[in-house]
């Protein structure tokens, strides 16, 4: 293969990727960081193209506190635990974008196929490498489940206990689960109703 | 056991096994890294099972024991099934299964 025709096969490859990246959510700067060898003006269009619209402006969410709340830290803790997974039995040919992009695909696989929301967009899930690249965030065992939580890279604790297995007192109270919960209720008042008026 | 009933139940065993093969290559054909992931394989197992030819499986797949294991560890059941509110057990199983070792060949 000549050094031409290798270029445009890889760049091919390198769109492949980035609309890959965008269907799953990616702004731009994901697109700009992990695609170094396309233009930006490419990228503006490839997005437009899958999207429809154009890409959103303005800076990336950077609080790593995000990750530390409740509903968030189970769905970033998830994402990293199928993000370690497959980075520990990965063959040869999985780079860091094709990793990114299927544990983020599995990640909201879990959610649409469990019937529950998908809390961390793909640029979520980007930012949290970040973060653990940076030494800012890290997994840190809980000591009862034995399952990988996202925690504090700097917090020592020795007893921690995640999430999932001791929920603080008011997880999940948001207004659209109250409105659920009350409809569910209202519904079986008026079937009661029925039962006892026939 | 009568000798019928015990080859019915070796019969099932292997039709398990077999099925389990055949799955286990479909899903490491369509994406190497996925299917590995989703039956809780390591590389050298998914290679090996991948790289298995037909006559091979199915030899394979005859053998009088399952070849299959359960992947859910008591606490792992327990806690998916205590959660209140189901897709909380859900997400938890599904955080343990990712977190579990996978399944490791023996050099």
């Amino acid at each position: 293969m000549s050094a031409a025709q290798k270029k445009l096969s890889s760049e091919a490859a390198q769109v492949m990727k980035a609309i890959q990246l965008i269907q799953l959510g990616a702004r731009m700067q994901v697109l700009e960081t992990e695609l170094p060898e396309l233009s930006r003006e490419r990228l503006i269009r490839l997005y437009r193209e899958v999207r429809g619209v154009s890409p959103p402006k303005g800076m990336l969410p950077f609080s790593a506190d995000w990750y530390l709340t409740w509903g968030p830290n189970i769905h970033s803790s998830l994402f990293a635990s199928i993000h370690a997974s497959l980075r520990n039995n990965a063959s040869g040919q999985l780079d860091r974008i094709d990793l990114l992009a299927k544990s983020y695909a599995l990640y909201q696989e879990h959610f649409t196929e469990s019937g529950g929301e998908i809390l961390m967009d793909l640029t979520r899930a980007w930012t949290l490498l970040r973060f653990f690249h940076a030494g800012i965030l890290r997994r840190s065992p809980c000591t009862k489940c034995g399952g990988h939580f996202v925690t504090h890279a700097q917090d020592v604790v020795s007893d921690m206990v995640c999430g999932l297995c001791q929920p603080p007192s008011r997880a999940g109270a948001t207004n659209a689960n109250r409105k659920a919960a009350a409809a569910e209720k209202a519904v079986t008042v008026e079937s009661d109703a029925l039962a006892e008026s026939l | 056991m009568s000798d019928r009933g015990n080859s019915e139940t070796l019969g099932s065993l292997s039709e398990l096994n077999l099925a389990y093969l055949l799955l286990a290559q479909r899903l490491l054909a369509e994406d190497r890294d996925v299917g590995a992931f989703r039956l809780g394989l390591s590389r050298d197992v998914a290679d090996i099972i991948g790289g298995l030819s037909l006559s091979q499986t199915v030899k394979l797949a005859s053998a009088p024991h399952l070849l299959c294991t359960f992947r859910m560890s008591d606490s792992m059941l327990l806690s998916a099934l205590a959660e209140k509110r189901s897709t909380e057990g859900l997400t938890h199983a599904a955080l343990l299964l990712a977190d579990s070792k996978s399944v490791e060949a023996f050099a």
